[in-house]
C-alpha cells in the first residue's frame, strides 16, 4: 500500500517536474536553458515511476515495518525532533535540547527520572562545551543569553 | 620521481602539531564510529564536517579521511565480537569473524583483521601515490564533453554496482539531480523549484541531506527495537595471530588488498562492494570452502583488507577526476568545495600541499590506527558496553548542531528532518541513497558541463560521438546501461557507504 502510493508520488512529481521545466524554458538563445536539466530528470523520474507501478519484481515482499512498540519510539523521536526545531530559536539550544533529550529519555526510553536527568545535563553540557567552547561554534541562545 | 617528490613535501606539510593532532583524533574517532553500531562513516563524516570549516584544509580532509578508514577498522570489532556490524562494510566479517570468537578465537580474528587492514591500507596508499599524478596527467587534457562523458560513466558504473532494483536506482539518481536543481541557475540567475522560498534560493545544503538520509534515518530505525549487545568476551587475548593464522591468511590478504584497491577506484565500487567480492572470491578459491560461515580465518582477513584498500582506491577518482565513486566520496567532495577547492585534473598541479599533505596523512593514520586497534583494543571492548540510549541523545543533538552549524539557519533543521523521514520510509522499500548522493553532489558538474558541450557544438548532441575520448566514455557507458538491465541480481547486500 505504501510503495504503491509512493510509486504514484514519483510519477505525479516527474509530471509536475517537467511542467515546471517548459515553464523554465527548454532552450534560449544563448543555447540550452535553466529547465533542459529538470526536464530529463522529470521524464526519468515519470518512467521509472510508471515502471514500478506496472512491475512486480520491483515490490518489496512485506516490508518490514515496525510493531506498535517500535512505531510509538520513532514517533516520539520525531515529536522530539520537532519541538527541538521548533523551541530552538526562541529558547536557544542548551534549553530547548535539554528538555528534548529530558523528554525522549523518559518517554522513548523510559529510563528513571534520575537516571533521564544526568544523562541529559551530560549530553547537552559535552555538546554545549565541545561544540560552543572549543570549537567556537555559535549555537542559538535563548532570550537569557545562553 | 615526481611521486616521491611530491609525498615528501606531503609529509612535510603535514608533520605540525595540529595537523598531526586532527589526523590523530580522526583516527580515534573513526574507529569508535566503526566501534559502536547505530553511526555509521558517513553520518559521522557529515556530523563532524562543519568542525573543518574552521582548520586548514589538509588538517581537516585529514581528519575526514581518517574517520572513514578508521571507521573500516573499527568495524570489525564490533563484528567478532558481538556479530553486529559497526558498518556496513564489516557484515560479512561477522560470518567467520563471530564464529571464531565463539570458538574462543576472538583475539586472533581481531587481530588479523588489523594487521590485514594495515597491510592493506598501506599496500593501497602506495598505489595511489603513484597512480593518481598518472591518472591526472591524463585527464587533464578533458573538456566539456569528456568530463560528461566521465560523469555519466561514473553514474552508471555505481548503477551496475548496486544490489536491488536498477529502476529504483535510476530514480534515485534523478531525484539526487532534481535536489540539486533547486535554488538559483548560476548560469542566468532564475530561480528553480524554490517554491518562492527565500530560503531554497541557495539550493539544498548537503550537510541537510546527508544528516537526514544517514543520521536521523538510521536513528528512527535503530529505535524501532532495543538492542542489547551481548559481548563474547570480557578481556581479549592472543592478538598476535599463530603461523598457522598467518599462513592461511597472506594470500587473502594480499588478494583482498588489490582486489578492493580496484573496485575502490571504480565508481560505485566501495568497501562494501569490496568486501563482499572479496569474501566470494575466498569462498571460491578455498580448497575446504565448507568451512566459511563456521570460523575460516580467510573469511577475516580477505574482506577486512578489501575494505580498507578501497579506501584508498576511492580517492584516486575523486581526488584526479572530480568524480565521487560513492557516497563519503561524495561527501568528501561536497567539504572540499564548501573549503573552496575543486578537485579535479589540475588539482595536485594547483594544490600539491593539500593533495600531498592528505595522502601523507593517510599514511600516518594508518600507522595510529594499527596502534590504536591492537593494544587499546580493550578499550573498544569496554565501548560496546556502552546501552544505546546513552548514544541516541548525543547522536541527535550531533545530527542538531552539525545541520545547523552549516549556515545558522533553523529551515535547513526541516530539511534535515524531511530527509529523514524519507530516507527511514525509502530504506524500508529497499532504496538505495549512494546513487541519489552522487547524483546530488555531481549535477551541478554534470549540468554545467552538458550546456558548455551544447553552447560549443555546431550540431547539437553530436558532439558527444565527435570527440574521440568523450565517444568512448559514453559508448562504454552504454555497454554498461544495457549490461545492468541484463545482469541478475547480485549476490549483494542491499544498503550502502
Amino acid at each position: 500500500m505504501v510503495e504503491r502510493g509512493l510509486n504514484l508520488l514519483w510519477v505525479v512529481l516527474g509530471l509536475a517536474t517537467m511542467a515546471n521545466a517548459w515553464s523554465l524554458g527548454l532552450f534560449g538563445s544563448m543555447g540550452p536553458d535553466s529547465g533542459l536539466f529538470p526536464m530529463i530528470c522529470g521524464v526519468i523520474i515519470t518512467l521509472c515511476g510508471l515502471m514500478l507501478m506496472i512491475s512486480r519484481s520491483t515490490r518489496v515482499v512485506n516490508p518490514e515495518w515496525p510493531a506498535a512498540t517500535g512505531r510509538r519510539r520513532i514517533l516520539g523521536v520525531l515529536g522530539g525532533l520537532i519541538g527541538l526545531t521548533v523551541t530552538l530559536p526562541y529558547l536557544g539550544f542548551a534549553i530547548s535540547s535539554a528538555l528534548t533529550t529530558f523528554v525522549l529519555l523518559q518517554t522513548v526510553e523510559r529510563s528513571r527520572v534520575l537516571e533521564s536527568l544526568i544523562l541529559t545535563l551530560v549530553s547537552v553540557s559535552v555538546i554545549v562545551y565541545v561544540f560552543g567552547h572549543l570549537l567556537g561554534m555559535s549555537l542559538p541562545r535563548g532570550p537569557w543569553g545562553w | 620521481m615526481e611521486a616521491i617528490n611530491g609525498l615528501a613535501m606531503g609529509f612535510s606539510v603535514l608533520f605540525t602539531p595540529e595537523n598531526l593532532y586532527f589526523c590523530f583524533l580522526g583516527s580515534l574517532v573513526g574507529t569508535l564510529v566503526g566501534v559502536l553500531p547505530g553511526i555509521g562513516p558517513l553520518a559521522a563524516l557529515a556530523l563532524l564536517l562543519p568542525i573543518t570549516f574552521q582548520m586548514s584544509p589538509v588538517a581537516g580532509l585529514g581528519m575526514l579521511c581518517a574517520i572513514f578508514y578508521g571507521a573500516m577498522y573499527g568495524g570489525s570489532t564490533t563484528s567478532i565480537l558481538v556479530n553486529i556490524p559497526g558498518e556496513a562494510a564489516s557484515v560479512v566479517t561477522a560470518l567467520d569473524g563471530h564464529a571464531m570468537a565463539r570458538q574462543g578465537r576472538a583475539g586472533s580474528a581481531l587481530g588479523i583483521a588489523a594487521i590485514g587492514s594495515f597491510i592493506a591500507g598501506t599496500i593501497s596508499l602506495v598505489a595511489l601515490t603513484f597512480f593518481s599524478p598518472l591518472l591526472a596527467s591524463v585527464a587533464i587534457s578533458f573538456g566539456p564533453p569528456e568530463n560528461f562523458g566521465l560523469m555519466v560513466l561514473g553514474l552508471v558504473s555505481t548503477l551496475y554496482m548496486i544490489g536491488g532494483s536498477k529502476v529504483k536506482g535510476i530514480l534515485m539518481i534523478a531525484l539526487g539531480f532534481l535536489a540539486a536543481t533547486v535554488g538559483m541557475d548560476i548560469v542566468n540567475g532564475q530561480d528553480r523549484f524554490t517554491l518562492n522560498n527565500v530560503n531554497l534560493a541557495g539550493g539544498i545544503e548537503i550537510l541537510s541531506v546527508v544528516i537526514g538520509l544517514y543520521g536521523v534515518a538510521e536513528i528512527l530505525a535503530n529505535c524501532e527495537t532495543i538492542v542489547k549487545n551481548q559481548l563474547l568476551a570480557d578481556k581479549v587475548r592472543g592478538l598476535w595471530p599463530s603461523f598457522s593464522d598467518w599462513k592461511a591468511s597472506w594470500k587473502p590478504m594480499m588478494r583482498g588488498s588489490f582486489l578492493g584497491f580496484f573496485l575502490g577506484l571504480v565508481p560505485g565500487g566501495g568497501p562494501v562492494t569490496a568486501s563482499f567480492v572479496s569474501y566470494t572470491l575466498e569462498r571460491r578459491l578455498a580448497k575446504t570452502p565448507e568451512r566459511f560461515g563456521k570460523g575460516a580465518i580467510e573469511g577475516v582477513a580477505g574482506p577486512e583488507a578489501a575494505n580498507n584498500a578501497a579506501v584508498s582506491g576511492g580517492m584516486i577518482p575523486l581526488f584526479t577526476l572530480g568524480i565521487p565513486g560513492n557516497a563519503v566520496t561524495a561527501l568528501l567532495l561536497g567539504a572540499l568545495v564548501i573549503q573552496g577547492v575543486q578537485p579535479g585534473p589540475t588539482f595536485i598541479t594547483q594544490r600539491p600541499d593539500l593533495f600531498w599533505g592528505v595522502v601523507a596523512s593517510m599514511y600516518v593514520g594508518n600507522v595510529f590506527l594499527l596502534l590504536l586497534n591492537l593494544p587499546l583494543i580493550g578499550l573498544w571492548v569496554q565501548c560496546l558496553r556502552v546501552p544505546y540510549r546513552v548514544l541516541f541523545p548525543l547522536i541527535l543533538l550531533l545530527a542538531v548542531v552539525g545541520t545547523y552549524s552549516a549556515n545558522k539557519n533553523v529551515f535547513d533543521l526541516w530539511v534535515m528532518l524531511g530527509f529523514g523521514i524519507a530516507g527511514y520510509v525509502l530504506r524500508k522499500l529497499q532504496y538505495e541513497f549512494s546513487p541519489f548522493l552522487i547524483a546530488f553532489v555531481l549535477a551541478p558538474m554534470l549540468e554545467q558541463s552538458l550546456r558548455q558541450s551544447l553552447v560549443m557544438s555546431p550540431h547539437g548532441m553530436l558532439i558527444f560521438a565527435e570527440r574521440p575520448i568523450a565517444a568512448c566514455l559514453i559508448g562504454i557507458s552504454l555497454i554498461l546501461a544495457v549490461l545492468v538491465f541484463r545482469q541478475r541480481k547480485l549476490n549483494q547486500p542491499v544498503g550502502d557507504i
